[in-house]
């Protein structure tokens, strides 16, 4: 069943995306091809071609749509995460998606599932197109081979920690994103407790939550500040200096603080969809 | 058979009392009017039957369940607004149903939906209120369920479309289902109904055979219905 709900939400999101993911390599190539000729010293076929089309003028509106497109992109996913959530399950739509014959936690977690694909998909989409506009321009190809070149020999020096970290790094990016998607999805539900003025209740839930969970975190530093001044830690110490272990340390605790918060965003959604669910 | 039995519901909104400790029974093949003014609390039982909404108190079980996935599988629910994505053509509705409904015939939704000329590529949000009304009615009706419930469903519409959709709930409700219908448009349904259903404020003031009451009372269900709630309104007047 869960995939299923995911299938008809993947079905409502392709419509708007798919164009999208679609045209943004294909304007960061032409971007990248436009401000090469502008800036290229040679006088090509392709910088001749570009100054019969306008030269500066096509540069300008070719990096408008560039820039203009990554913003949409990244507005987009945010909007349809909060959309398909918001119209999908606490406005009419709520109706069919809470008479079918599937649990509660299917209906958040498919939501939560597409929307994870949609901002995975978006921000792959959105390193394909600089990745593009580097490889297109002459004068920044150096970035490229800078970048390659640094990454060749930091796993030539530690391959198997360096690969570790990088797994890490791709485990600890989903896990927060997971858990930003579900910081909206709670705001959302407590949003929809008010009768009236849900939106503004929404925001607010927002807000509250982002305040509960800086004094979170900001108590939990304190006390582990406190703990380590109190005693002589010099286990703690040996493990800073091992920065290799430490890195690792860190990652995982990252991703382990993602999973608590998200599992804590998930129980309290489900708990007032199941309890308190006030359809308009 | 017993399809619903709820003891002592009680829900409410904030402050304001929505359903005060009904107590009542549904049996199977029967056509059921919930009947009473707005804000009698009809909607708020139909959600409860559904798994919509959660009660408060008191104990409900439909065909022997609690609410849940079970109960969801076999209740058929037609609410009294659209709910379909505005991307969806009336066959990904068909489509969901489908998918989720092992009750559901896609055979008999095309077939009816070919019967009123209504082009299955067609997206929901082009096609009329009226249309979009009957292919939701379409999709509910295509189900073998054991509980039909129908909230307003001739609220808002002209007679013809209401003679097109109780005929069309007749002509294809399950007969060993329950069918429970809510309106305040009681003169309308009143010829298809075998029991009736008062709510008032929350409160049931009566559940009893439709032929009984007109029997008993002299009058049709129409008339009485009025009667009880202008005589009630009128003692309001009073104190």
């Amino acid at each position: 069943m869960l995939g299923k709900l995911i299938k008809y939400d993947m079905r409502s999101i392709s419509r708007a995306f798919i164009p999208l993911w679609i045209l943004a390599p294909i304007v960061s190539l032409l971007f990248g091809l436009a401000t090469d000729a502008t800036f290229s010293d040679d006088n090509t076929m392709l910088y001749e071609l570009f100054v019969s089309l306008g030269g500066d003028v096509l540069t300008t509106v070719v990096s408008v749509l560039f820039f203009g497109i990554l913003i949409a992109m990244g507005v987009l996913t945010l909007l349809f995460i909060i959309q398909r959530f918001w119209k999908g399950l606490l406005k009419e739509e709520g109706y069919l998606a809470f008479t079918l014959p599937v649990e509660t936690w299917q209906l958040i977690m498919g939501k939560a599932v597409s929307a994870l694909l949609v901002s995975v998909v978006s921000a792959l989409v959105g390193l394909l197109s600089f990745i593009l506009l580097i490889l297109c321009m002459k004068e920044l190809r150096w970035l490229f081979s800078w970048i390659a070149e640094a990454f060749r020999s930091l796993f030539l020096e530690d391959p198997l920690w360096w690969c570790a970290m990088a797994v890490l790094a791709v485990i600890l990016f989903l896990f927060a994103t997971v858990s930003n998607i579900y910081h909206l999805y709670a705001a959302m539900a407590l949003g929809q407790l008010f009768e009236n003025h849900r939106v503004i209740g929404a925001f607010a839930s927002y807000l509250g939550i982002s305040v509960a969970l800086s004094a979170v975190t900001g108590m939990l530093g304190a006390i582990f500040a406190v703990i380590l001044a109190a005693f002589d830690l010099q286990w703690f110490e040996a493990l800073m200096e091992a920065s290799e272990i430490f890195g690792i340390i860190v990652m995982l605790a990252l991703i382990l603080w993602a999973a608590v918060e998200t599992a804590v965003y998930h129980i309290l959604t489900e708990w007032i969809l199941s309890t308190k669910l006030n359809l308009e | 058979m017993i399809t619903v039995q709820c003891r002592d519901l009680w829900k409410s909104y904030g402050r304001t009392p929505a359903l005060r400790g009904v107590t009542l029974e549904l049996e199977s093949g029967r056509i059921i009017g919930l009947l009473g003014p707005n804000g009698s609390g009809k909607t708020t039982l139909i959600k409860i039957l559904n798994g919509l909404l959660k009660p408060e108190g008191g104990a409900l079980r439909i065909c022997g369940q609690e609410p849940g996935v079970y109960t969801k599988s076999i209740v058929s629910y037609l609410p009294d607004k659209p709910y379909f994505s505005d991307w969806m053509q009336v066959k990904d509705l068909i489509g969901l149903f489908h998918d989720f409904y092992e009750d559901f015939d896609e055979g008999r939704a095309v077939g009816m939906c070919a019967a009123l000329s209504i082009d299955p590529r067609l997206k929901m949000r082009s096609l009329s209120k009226g249309t979009q009304e009957k292919v939701q009615l379409i999709l509910v009706m295509s189900r073998r369920a054991k509980l039909y419930l129908f909230d307003e469903p001739i609220a808002g519409v002209d007679p013809a479309a209401r003679d097109f959709i109780l005929t069309t709930i007749l002509n294809n409700y399950n007969p060993e289902a329950t069918v429970l219908i809510s309106t305040h448009l009681i003169a309308d349904v009143e010829k298809v109904l075998d029991e009736v259903i008062f709510l008032q404020k929350g409160q049931l003031l009566c559940h009893e055979s439709a032929d009984d009451l007109r029997e008993k009372e002299g009058k049709s269900v129409d008339e009485v219905f009025r009667e009880q709630f202008r005589m009630n309104l009128y003692e309001g007047g009073v104190r």
